[in-house]
């Protein structure tokens, strides 16, 4: 397996074989961060492409400073938000009042509850709180950061994410229910 | 709920997507694949335009030292002619004091070829992770428009192909096709299976791999599965310096875009100014014609009149400036203009006593007179052979100058400083074409001689080298002032060949301007 400096170098010299070498190596982690942020898998094939292009093209900017999974990650997450501004699915992220959780942490709980189904739970969000669950919940974006960078207020951040923890918590509740019946 | 519970319900999130892995299809490889080989040969076609921002600085060195080369080459000319020159005066057995090839045969060029480095690329990632953080909706729309008229097309053929699976097997879909509104500007069809086959997705996968072999998910055939050596996200996510702030990665916007944006609109501008100098006339008495006509003649007084002299002083001079320019790229621009110079300089020469004539005559007024085609100012056939007609006595003068040109500049500019800036430095090289208008001087008497016209000793058209730096205040979007240094030097004597002297003029100016840009 090559060494993943040796890696980095050959797509730096756009040797293909090395491309390729490095796509297989992370795609698949790649793609399942697209599938968060995407509506269905057509488009999170869309952003895998677009971003790892994105990679290859700027890969003399990685500077080691940091794991590669994580750059190759950070492009893959700003590439699916440039595809929602696109999209304009962003767009309809008013504030929302505060959501009180109704549920209790203990009954809400996702063990048990298949990958698939947690990912068809986040994809039925709204687009704006889709985004602001994954960067806050998921990635660990603090509310201030995730404005920044969906250019929208930090209220609404915490507001949108307040719906998305709701709406979730009801499709697992929902969920915890059919199983146990 | 308190806070540690909040803290419970995001790590469940996390740790269940923490090691999501999915195999997505082959085909976005060969997407991939197809965009980095439109990208190679895009780079191909055009590899000058993606390297400019390096070959500026050789584009600058070339041009340097192409005039240079052009400046070292007329001047080489010149004293091949002044060394021959200089042995037939020596032939002629002129006094010791006329050596003309000692004081010819060190020309003083001082011309310094300056080695420009190379200069490193500016730092764009850095600029465009700023841009990339704040998504500036010009750039950040722009980028993306491409990318999404692309994937739009790409994705309708693989709708095309999943619909073309799906043909094959009808039974297995055709119950479960859902009707979805999706986005205005998708096509109907698309839209249709598009839903379908993401809902069905996982289905397809599975039924593909075991019942369509020929269509079965490639990657999963292809060469094998290479071992994961990076951290998982979770583990990145603890990484001192990660878990609180990641930074943004930056993209760079399409190349060809920023190349349109630089290089797009051209710039007229048009300026005045006054530009105060030092003017050394740069005067040299010789020739062949000075030994020549003196030989022959026998004319005694050219140890007085006629000997070799080249100490000159600059006087203060000036010119009066009226240029235009189009800057041709960000950092490039032509110029050219009009400029009336007038040159003042002092020749320190010699002055003896004309005994027939009763009056002085100095070597320039002597040298000027024998090169001059069109009239002879003074009778010298009328002095004969009588030696004694000339005293033989020789006093300095210091004889003033006074030069009128029409110079016509043609520069090329670099701006050093970038000239979007309030306040931008330019560096400029050229050559000027120097129209000779008329030359006044001081004759034996101090009375003032004034050569013009057809068939007088100076050339009509002479050119000097020009190179200088401006700086450059931009008061507002028209108006633009201007502070300028300016070195301009002769490329060869600007007197016919076979005169009896030849003047090098050099000047040096400071001067200020006002610009109006269109």
């Amino acid at each position: 397996m090559k060494d993943e400096r040796t890696l980095v170098e050959g797509c730096r010299n756009k040797d293909r074989i090395s491309q390729r070498t490095l796509y297989e190596r992370f795609a698949g982690r790649m793609f399942a961060v697209c599938q968060r942020y995407t509506r269905n898998r057509f488009d999170a094939e869309d952003v895998l492409q677009d971003a790892f292009v994105k990679v290859f093209s700027q890969i003399h900017t990685f500077r080691y400073d940091c794991p590669l999974e994580a750059w190759i990650k950070r492009i893959m997450i700003n590439t699916a938000i440039s595809h929602l501004r696109k999209e304009k699915a962003y767009l309809d992220q008013a504030d929302v009042e505060d959501y009180a959780d109704v549920v209790s942490e203990a009954e809400t709980t996702v063990s048990g509850i298949e990958y698939q189904q947690l990912l068809a739970m986040v994809r039925e969000l709204p687009p704006g709180c889709q985004s602001v669950f994954n960067l806050y919940a998921i990635e660990g974006y603090q509310h201030n950061e995730i404005a920044e960078l969906l250019g929208i207020s930090e209220g609404t951040s915490k507001s949108q994410y307040a719906r998305a923890k709701q709406l979730l918590q009801a499709k697992i509740l929902e969920t915890n229910n059919t199983n146990s019946s | 709920m308190t806070s540690s519970e909040e803290h419970n319900f995001e790590n469940n999130w996390r740790e269940a997507f923490d090691n999501a892995d999915e195999t997505p299809l082959l085909s976005v490889w060969e997407r991939v694949e197809a965009r980095l080989d439109e990208e190679d040969d895009r780079v191909a076609i055009i590899p000058f335009w993606q390297q400019w921002q390096t070959l500026k600085w050789v584009a600058a060195a070339g041009v340097t030292i192409l005039l240079v080369s052009l400046g070292g080459w007329w001047l080489s000319n010149q004293n091949g002619v002044k060394t021959h020159l200089a042995t037939k005066v020596s032939n002629e057995k002129l006094s010791p004091k006329t050596n003309i090839a000692e004081k010819i045969s060190t020309p003083k060029t001082g011309i310094d070829v300056a080695t420009l480095k190379r200069q490193p690329l500016p730092n764009q990632s850095q600029n465009e992770t700023i841009a990339a953080v704040k998504f500036p909706p010009s750039a950040d729309v722009n980028a993306t428009h491409s990318i999404s008229v692309k994937s739009k097309s790409e994705s309708k053929s693989r709708l095309l192909k999943a619909n073309k699976l799906n043909t094959e097997m009808p039974t297995l879909f055709k119950e479960k096709v859902l009707a979805v509104n999706k986005q205005k500007n998708k096509i109907e069809l698309s839209t249709t299976h598009l839903s379908k086959v993401a809902v069905e997705e996982t289905a397809i996968l599975s039924l593909s791999n075991s019942q369509f072999p020929a269509v079965s998910d490639p990657v999963t055939l292809s060469t094998p599965v290479l071992a994961l050596s990076s951290l998982d996200s979770k583990e990145i996510r603890e990484l001192i310096g990660l878990s609180q702030r990641q930074p943004w990665v930056a993209y760079q916007p399409v190349q060809s875009e920023q190349k349109v944006q630089k290089t797009a609109p051209k710039e007229y501008w048009a300026s005045v100014g006054v530009m105060p100098a030092s003017y050394n006339a740069g005067v040299v008495i010789g020739g062949s014609k000075s030994g020549l006509a003196y030989a022959t003649s026998n004319q005694s007084f050219s140890t007085n009149t006629a000997q070799a002299s080249s100490t000159n002083r600059p006087s203060f001079s000036y010119a009066l400036q009226w240029q235009g320019g189009v800057q041709l790229a960000q950092r490039w621009s032509l110029e050219t203009g009009l400029n009336y110079l007038k040159g003042n300089s002092v020749f320190e020469g010699t002055n003896g006593f004309n005994m027939l004539s009763n009056s002085y005559v100095n070597n320039l007024e002597a040298a000027v007179n024998v090169s001059d085609n069109s009239k002879q100012r003074y009778d010298f056939a009328a002095i004969g052979y009588d030696k004694s007609q000339v005293q033989s006595l020789a006093t300095s003068q210091n004889i003033n100058n006074s030069y009128q040109f029409l110079q016509v500049p043609v520069q090329a500019g670099y701006a050093v400083v970038k000239p979007k800036r309030k306040v931008s430095l330019w560096l400029l090289a050229g050559f000027i074409n120097n129209i000779f208008l008329r030359n006044s001087f001081q004759s034996g008497q101090e009375s003032t001689v004034t050569v013009s016209g057809a068939g007088n000793p100076y050339r009509a058209l002479s050119f000097s080298a020009s190179t200088g730096m401006r700086v450059q205040y931009k008061m507002n979007k028209r108006w633009t002032t201007l502070l300028s240094g300016n070195f301009q030097r002769a490329l060869g004597s600007n007197t016919r060949s076979g005169t009896a002297f030849e003047a090098r003029p050099q000047l040096l100016g400071v001067g200020a301007g006002l610009r109006y840009g269109f």
